[in-house]
């Protein structure tokens, strides 16, 4: 039985770190595609249009239906069958972005339901379109309402980025995987990598309580 | 332990809430047969009163003896008070019934369901054996003809005499209720009371903690008027109700009229 | 574009070995994750600090960092503390203190729901505490955690496709060999996703038929 190393973790930290920095990289273009993906699929889920439901439904349903490897190993693969190369980062940022975007998607579709209709009504018989409704009056506030179940889904997605260390991106799983291969002490690495990872969960939960406490006016 | 022992002493009973001391001293005592209507106004310390008799509230200091025995707590050797096993508390509470003003019926048990419940589990009784009881409990709260329904289906007025049934099954000592009238629309309220009334005219020992001054007039042999936390007033209703002493009760009995 | 359909027939029986693979693992993960998580929520619901120190510290820990990280950590700091488990029985304990950590706040917050008057009705008929927990609060609070076990259900069928990292011959791991067999990606990704979505779909469905059952008499 061997004690606990400190020194062992002062030594990689260097190393980890740098993949700790792929991991918030690749975590945050991830969201913000899934951000850019959920907000309208969120109303395209709601649209009166019946293809435009069934269509998102079935987006959705796969999904969230699906293990997120698996559509990972499909966003690598398949794209070469069309003569496009994607590199283990794009991949993961796609697989990502596209997974958390259905996530996303259906926690905004919550919020919309959940928002009293007097809301959108009053925007539209003054006069605004639907787009503007949708950006200056629902969404703020939707947001703002879901705010605690969107950071949840943010930290889902920056521990799912560990996945990516299948494809070989050299991520903070990665690194740590391949430390330990080297070194042979599973215990300090592993240890540290969990660290990190808590750590930068903690910097996003705190991130999104501010947030959640600023927009207190929107609730 | 002799039969002319009361049921219940209170002695010296202190509750204490975080800062705020709700239970500043009771003394009562409660005889064999006696109904005891504990009324007063809201934050008086009526209900912690009656939590504290079957032990769902710790006191803070004092004791409640039932028939003799402190509940919660041995008196060691040296007169102090030594914390009791759950086991112990539990086989005492078997003897105090208690009746809550959410009824608290088990939403997933018939009403039959309900008042044999803890004689399976507790006592221990067979199942044709518990029915047989429950069934003729249900008969005495006047419900015998819904034993099969669940809760969800069940009026109020309904719901609070399972409950009522369901402390009775245990063949209590005493029964203790807890405003038992106080959720209930007023014309359920009737039919309650009633069977209230017909426990009493059979001679079961009663502390009812009670808003309906009615009832506290006809029905008990002793009524208790509390005051922040003490007893302000106490003897027969005839002579409470008719000749107040203390302002404050007066105050509050033309107030519920 | 070519397709080889007679993938799907020569892997045909691969496929449904791993299927049942990642079902048995789902299944034992998820129970033993239900008895870890019922020992932890009654942990942090339990009078002493300590115990409601360490059940917090566990379910923070291990909801906080990523499974592939817990899962690569268990197979590699076991075996030098003398414990030899194969691939999938690691993998199962991974998965299972993974999903008893959800569970234990699923488990918790169902059993704080069940309100306290039905509990103080039981114990002032002088049933124990163990007999109102497990006649009366369970049973009551068992509608109320369905729902949300069910989707953590979901959940473990997905999180074990991480076991294929691992080797563990489960679905996603035939759908890999079938690929590096045979250089064709789409074929096995295919019939790997259906049948992923087709056993999530059934879950689903089962759990709301359970649901529907169990609510029947409580209005």
């Amino acid at each position: 039985m061997r004690g606990f190393d400190v020194r062992i973790v002062i030594e990689s930290l260097p190393l980890l770190l740098r993949g700790a920095l792929i991991t918030i990289q690749v975590s945050a273009l991830g969201l913000l595609l899934a951000a850019l993906i959920a907000v309208p699929v969120a109303f395209a889920r709601l649209s009166r249009s019946r293809i435009l439901r069934t269509t998102t439904f079935l987006y959705l349903d796969f999904v969230r239906g699906t293990p997120l490897l698996l559509q990972l190993f499909a966003i690598f693969y398949l794209p070469p069958l069309l003569g496009i190369d994607l590199s283990p980062f794009a991949s993961g940022v796609i697989a990502l972005g596209l997974n958390g975007g259905a996530y996303t998607a259906e926690i905004l579709r919550g919020g919309i339901q959940a928002l009293p209709r007097g809301q959108t009504e009053s925007a539209r018989a003054l006069g605004m379109s639907a787009l503007q409704s949708a950006r200056r009056i629902v969404l703020p506030q939707v947001v703002a309402n879901v705010l605690p179940a969107l950071a949840n889904e943010s930290a889902a997605l920056i521990k799912a980025s560990s996945l990516v260390s299948a494809l070989a991106l050299v991520e903070l799983t990665r690194v740590g995987y391949q430390v330990v291969s080297r070194i042979l002490r599973p215990m300090e690495i592993y240890v540290t990598v969990g660290a990190l990872y808590l750590l930068i969960n903690a910097a996003v939960s705190s991130g999104a309580a501010l947030a959640h406490r600023r927009l207190a006016a929107y609730r | 332990m002799s039969r002319t022992d009361p049921v219940l002493r209170i002695e010296r009973l202190h509750k204490t809430f975080g800062a705020t001391e709700v239970l500043r001293g009771i003394d009562l005592s409660v005889g064999r047969g006696e109904v005891l209507c504990v009324i007063g106004p809201s934050g008086s310390g009526k209900s912690t009163l009656l939590r504290c008799i079957n032990f769902l509230e710790e006191p803070t200091s004092g004791l409640v003896y039932v028939d003799g025995e402190p509940i919660g707590y041995r008196v060691d050797t040296a007169g102090r008070r030594v914390r009791e096993s759950f086991r112990e508390i539990n086989r005492l509470r078997e003897r105090i019934g208690i009746v809550f003003q959410a009824y608290n019926l088990w939403p997933h048990r018939t009403a039959l369901g309900n008042v044999i419940e803890a004689l399976l589990v507790v006592r221990r009784q067979p199942r044709a054996t518990a029915e047989a009881v429950g069934l003729e409990m249900l008969e005495r709260v006047g419900l015998a003809d819904k034993a099969h329904e669940y809760p969800a289906r069940l009026s109020g007025g309904q719901q609070q005499r399972v409950a009522i049934a369901r402390a009775l099954a245990m063949k209590p000592e005493i029964m203790l209720f807890d405003e038992v009238t106080s959720a209930l629309d007023p014309e359920l309220v009737g039919e309650v009371l009633k069977v209230m009334r017909g426990l009493a005219a059979d001679g079961m020992t009663m502390i009812v903690v009670t808003h309906e001054m009615a009832f506290a007039r006809d029905v008990s042999s002793r009524v208790v008027f509390l005051h922040q936390g003490k007893v302000e007033e106490e003897g027969p209703p005839a002579a409470v109700f008719g000749a107040p002493r203390s302002e404050r009760f007066k105050q509050f009995i033309s107030s519920h009229r | 574009m070519q397709f080889d359909w007679s993938i799907v027939a020569r892997y045909g029986g691969s496929f449904v070995d791993g299927a049942v693979m990642t079902l048995v693992v789902s299944v034992a993960a998820t129970l033993i994750g239900l008895v870890i998580g019922m020992l932890a929520a009654l942990a942090r619901l339990s009078p002493w600090v300590f115990l409601r120190g360490v059940a917090r510290a566990y379910v923070e820990i291990i909801r906080g960092t990523p499974l592939l990280v817990q899962l690569f950590f268990l197979y590699a700091a076991l075996p030098l503390y003398g414990i030899r488990l194969s691939a999938v029985a690691s993998g199962i304990v991974a998965l299972s203190l993974y999903t008893g950590a959800f569970a234990a706040e699923i488990l918790r917050a169902g059993i704080t729901a069940v309100q306290r008057g039905h509990v103080e009705a039981a114990r002032s008929l002088g049933m124990s505490y163990g007999q109102a927990m497990r006649r009366i609060v369970m049973p009551l609070m068992a509608v109320q955690v369905l729902p949300p076990l069910t989707s953590e259900f979901t959940g473990v069928i997905k999180w074990s496709s991480l076991l294929s990292v691992v080797t563990v011959p489960e679905l996603t791991y035939t759908a890999y060999r079938a690929i590096g067999e045979t250089y064709s990606a789409v074929e096995p990704l295919v019939v790997a996703g259906l049948l992923y979505w087709g056993l999530n779909d059934l879950v689903v469905a089962v759990g709301r038929g359970l649901e529907r059952r169990l609510t029947r008499h409580l209005a």
